[in-house]
């Protein structure tokens, strides 16, 4: 899968880079945006707009990382769970059984996981239109494609407002409507369009929240778990009884402990999705500032700490 | 209680049956058992597992009913499973407290 090695840069330009490269290119270019949306200019406005636009892709790139691990860990910590308690199974009916059973858990977790990820998707291109939109000489027919994909949104979020992810129902979860106005904009495309479908959105951002708080929860008892039964597998069990040590036994001992830290750390979605909704409401508001800003790249930096954390302890064995 | 806190209690017991089943002490604890109070313990281990993806899956308004009607054993259950979890006395005390545990929720939603 492509997250797993690669995260791709922010933009709409389909460019990928290593994750090392992704901090400087996103803090250079919402810098670049600062000094703009400090000078106070039209031309501000549309760079604000671009600018979490570049900062909504960039959380949905995170984002699908997150839920990318979220789905195998779920189908790790299944599967190793499976192999230790297999022999407490005594005839081929259970084993079948059981084990079709949990296939079938788990493809319904995963669809979910997977509704979430297009909704995010859905999210980053209404972001990409409104950017659009900002610029004055758009077509009109944007407007149109605004509503298009507001309708898509729409269809998508009741299944994952009704959904329940490890016993907590999402639609729970959800945080409280934010009050807000929207401010008077030059392009009244952009104006309009903030108008009929401004509330609505800072909804559809805060279910992304909700559903991240309740996916943080899961995700990080299956880590647990996965790396409590590798712990005792590949650390304890070696030590207690092998003759010789594996020569990667240290290096694999020190993996599996900070990626029990990561798995403490799981909530970094729910807290960049949180950020972006307060940057959504500052930008409807025209007043984007730079802790704004900063406070989103901080939370999109953490969910890929995360993930990097959980990849390391995932992928060199 | 409503029967999404009875929902959201049950499960998060689950959860921290499983992650103390799968937990170094509870593996060094097991291996000095019975043969066959390992093999319980490994078959305890798969009906947790499996009772935690079945509950976290089911929709809470399909099973509201069941959880209200088993709310009591539920509660008692959950108490007195994480009582022996907390203390790890005996492999067999433990045992029955899960086993115990997991046949409520069977009549909740179905296990295999």
């Amino acid at each position: 899968m492509e997250h797993r090695d690669h995260i791709p840069v922010i933009g709409t330009s389909g460019s990928i880079c290593r994750r090392g490269s992704l901090r400087p290119a996103l803090s250079a270019v919402f810098f670049a945006g600062l000094l703009q949306i400090m000078g106070g200019c039209a031309t501000a406005r549309l760079t604000q707009f671009h600018n979490f636009a570049q900062a909504g892709t960039a959380y949905v790139k995170a984002s699908q990382a997150v839920l990318d691990e979220a789905g195998t860990a779920a189908i790790e910590a299944d599967s190793l769970i499976a192999q230790k308690g297999r022999d407490g199974l005594r005839t081929v009916d259970e084993r079948r059984e059981f084990i079709v059973g949990e296939n079938q858990e788990l493809r319904k977790r995963l669809l979910l996981l997977r509704e979430i990820g297009r909704h995010g998707r859905l999210l980053q291109s209404y972001f990409e239109t409104l950017a659009a939109l900002a610029d004055p000489k758009a077509p009109a027919t944007l407007g149109t494609a605004a509503q298009g994909i507001f309708d898509s949104i729409g269809r998508l979020s009741p299944a994952i407002k009704n959904a329940s992810l490890g016993g907590v129902k999402i639609q729970d979860h959800i945080p409280q409507a934010a009050n807000f106005v929207v401010q008077a904009f030059k392009v009244k495309a952009l104006e309009n369009e903030l108008k009929a479908r401004s509330s609505d959105i800072e909804r559809e951002i805060a279910l992304q929240e909700a559903a991240f708080s309740v996916i943080s929860s899961t995700l990080e008892t299956d880590l647990i778990v996965k790396l409590q039964l590798e712990e005792t597998e590949e650390v304890i069990e070696p030590f207690s009884t092998a003759k010789d040590l594996p020569r990667s036994w240290a290096v694999r001992r020190e993996e599996i402990l900070r990626a029990r830290v990561a798995a403490a750390s799981a909530r970094a979605g729910q807290e960049a999705a949180s950020k972006l909704r307060e940057s959504f409401v500052a930008l409807v508001e025209n007043r984007l500032s730079e802790p704004s800003i900063a406070g989103i790249i901080a939370a999109i930096n953490s969910m890929l700490d995360l993930t990097e954390e959980i990849k390391k302890a995932t992928t060199s064995k | 209680m409503d029967s999404a806190q009875i929902y959201s209690s049950t499960l998060e017991q689950l959860n921290k049956t499983l992650v103390r089943l799968t937990s170094p002490e509870w593996d060094a604890k097991v291996q000095g058992a019975p043969p066959e109070q390992r093999q319980k313990a490994l078959a305890e281990l798969l009906r947790v597992q499996h009772a935690r993806l079945v509950l976290a899956n089911a929709a809470l308004q399909e099973i509201a009913d069941q959880l209200k009607a088993n709310e009591q054993n539920l509660l008692d259950g959950q108490k007195s499973l994480q009582g022996e979890l907390d203390k790890l006395a005996t492999v067999e005390a433990v045992l029955k407290a899960v086993s115990s545990f997991v046949n409520v929720v069977a009549r909740i939603v179905p296990l295999i």
